[in-house]
């Protein structure tokens, strides 16, 4: 079954800033927009990609305008899976993971889709969710999707 | 600039020329800011402006994602003082 990715905020970002180098969150951004791996967002998520791209320090590296951001932004949704994610507090079946504060809108979004993995490059918010989903660096990711 | 047909329901036509009208806009007009709202892009036009964005932000693939993790968990450390995301 091909992989279906929850990209997390810092991925996607990274590879606005590094975009066509050949670093791994500008190569599976590459691919998200070209519809070639399978994604999940929620609206939660879109707006925090949103909120960070166009945070100051951010914003002032890449020079994108609010209209260009929300261009990109409008064609990762249209190609991604888009899943209402609301807050999720576990069930018996599937208990909650204890994460960070400040991520449950990703650990909502994944446990919409138990098959699906995480990608990120905050390695403390991946040791807290390893184990309960998979869990994958931006080069696993792109690993994974190039088979 | 090309010319393409396109087959809508009766319904549609007339929401169609109802929005163009309140908006005072053409029926090309509606139809295109519609797909650009959609995300109808070419993907060659949304690579062009991320790889020129890239070069003016002129950041290492590490200093990159330093500042992507950075800025992504002082917001999420500001939401979560703040109200429910």
């Amino acid at each position: 079954m091909p992989a279906l990715f929850v990209v997390d905020t810092n991925v996607v970002v990274s590879g606005v800033l590094c975009f066509g180098r050949g670093a791994a969150p500008a190569v599976l951004l590459d691919r998200m927009l070209a519809g070639r791996v399978a994604f999940l967002v929620s609206a939660s998520l879109l707006a925090e990609y949103r909120l960070v791209l166009l945070r100051r320090a951010i914003a002032s590296r890449h020079g994108l305008p609010v209209s260009a951001v929300d261009r990109l932004l409008a064609t990762v949704t249209m190609a991604g899976y888009l899943r209402q994610a609301d807050a999720w507090a576990g069930s018996d079946d599937d208990p909650a993971p204890a994460c960070p504060r400040g991520d449950e809108h990703i650990v909502s979004l994944l446990a919409r889709e138990p098959a699906s993995a995480l990608v990120s490059g905050d390695r403390r918010l991946l040791d807290a969710l390893r184990g309960w989903r998979v869990v994958l660096t931006p080069a696993e990711a792109v690993e994974r999707s190039s088979t | 600039m090309p010319r393409t047909t396109i087959t809508l329901s009766e319904e549609r036509y007339k929401a169609l020329k109802e929005a163009a009208a309140r908006r005072g806009q053409t029926i090309t007009e509606v139809v295109d800011q519609a797909l650009e709202l959609a995300g109808v892009n070419t993907l060659s036009s949304v690579r062009d402006m991320l790889a020129a964005a890239s070069a003016r932000a002129g950041l290492s693939d590490e200093q990159a994602m330093e500042i992507a993790l950075r800025e992504t968990a002082t917001l999420r450390a500001e939401a979560d003082a703040g109200p429910a995301r």
